[in-house]
């Protein structure tokens, strides 16, 4: 027979490589499968903020279950520690494996330094669903929020994450934005290893954070063999 | 093996959800508490680890007299403690 090839066996299970499971999937099926979730909180509900609510909760069980899972089979077995690394993290790898195809952009909010956007043309949650006028700014893309916030809440980095239409000219459809608004603690995770790593030298050490509005500013001091070296760190933008 | 080796999965919220006694030497009543107990200990290290690095399995975090801790973290902070 012509291009038979030898299939390896393995004595143990364990030994078998993670498979990579199945690439496709229908999408008239999803398609079918998530209006039929939507439909069904609808009757569950009566406002539209509940709505939300649920399907958000729907996608955060997701999220928390593909972190896991892509950690393994893309990752290499390798956490992510960054922030940064966490949402671009997101914005390809959990893109890709969901939505085939990566995010369209990943953008940093001007107006305050904990906010951060992912957009896309028409996420593809919403390809089959119209949105009648007395909803009002009801996104399905709540689901898809729920997911992100679900892969950033496992992983770490708890956020508020929400789904909004952003209307753009020249084009009927508008922009879909899912908005992540990070806690406080996930940001100063940033600041704090850096610190930390950059004075690995002292021998006592005591990070010290105060708040100042939107700014920090942190405060270390460390025993040198002399004398006390008190520095004080305030970070210019978000890198520190 | 003289003594037994203590394997606890811990959530992400200290919760735990797995234990199990890994050894060949007759259960000590003691001994388990005392796994237990330096088990718990080594959380907060865990959690201070965590942070610092991206490997997921970091060996020999805490030692107790001769007992060493191990752990292996997964993406979800899943905690696979071991001593």
């Amino acid at each position: 027979m012509i291009g038979v090839g030898k299939i390896k066996q393995y004595s143990n299970v364990l030994d078998k490589p993670l498979s990579k499971g199945k690439q496709e999937v229908s999408l008239s099926a999803f398609a079918f499968l998530f209006s039929e979730l939507v439909q069904y909180n609808q009757t569950q509900v009566d406002n539209i903020a509940e709505l939300e609510r649920r399907l958000e909760d729907a996608g955060y069980a997701v999220g928390a279950r593909v972190l896991e899972l892509l950690c393994h089979r893309d990752k290499g077995n390798r956490r992510e520690t960054r922030l940064l690394g966490i949402l671009s993290f997101v914005h390809s790898t959990v893109w890709k494996v969901l939505f085939g195809k990566v995010a369209d952009s990943l953008e940093k909010g001007t107006e305050h330094e904990d906010e951060y956007m992912i957009s896309e043309k028409e996420l593809l949650v919403n390809r089959f669903i119209s949105i009648p006028k007395d909803m009002g700014t009801f996104n399905c893309g709540a689901f898809v929020a729920g997911i992100v916030r679900g892969v950033l809440d496992s992983a770490g980095f708890p956020a508020v994450v929400t789904a909004h239409f952003v209307p753009v000219e020249g084009q009927q459809r508008p922009r879909t934005t899912i908005l992540i608004k990070f806690a406080e603690e996930s940001l100063e995770d940033v600041f704090y290893t850096t610190a930390k790593a950059l004075f690995s030298k002292c021998d006592e050490l005591s990070l010290v954070q105060g708040t100042k509005k939107r700014s920090k500013v942190g405060l270390m001091s460390g025993s040198a063999s002399l004398s006390n070296v008190v520095v004080f760190i305030a970070p210019q933008n978000n890198q520190g | 093996m003289a003594t037994t080796a203590c394997f606890i999965i811990v959530s992400r919220n200290d919760i735990p959800i797995y234990e199990a006694e890994v050894g060949s030497a007759a259960k000590r009543e003691d001994a388990a508490q005392l796994h237990q107990f330096i088990l718990h200990a080594a959380l907060d290290i865990v959690q201070d680890l965590a942070w610092t690095t991206s490997a997921m399995y970091l060996k020999a975090i805490d030692r107790f007299n001769d007992l060493v801790v191990s752990v292996y973290i997964t993406a979800g902070h899943i905690l696979n403690i071991v001593n």
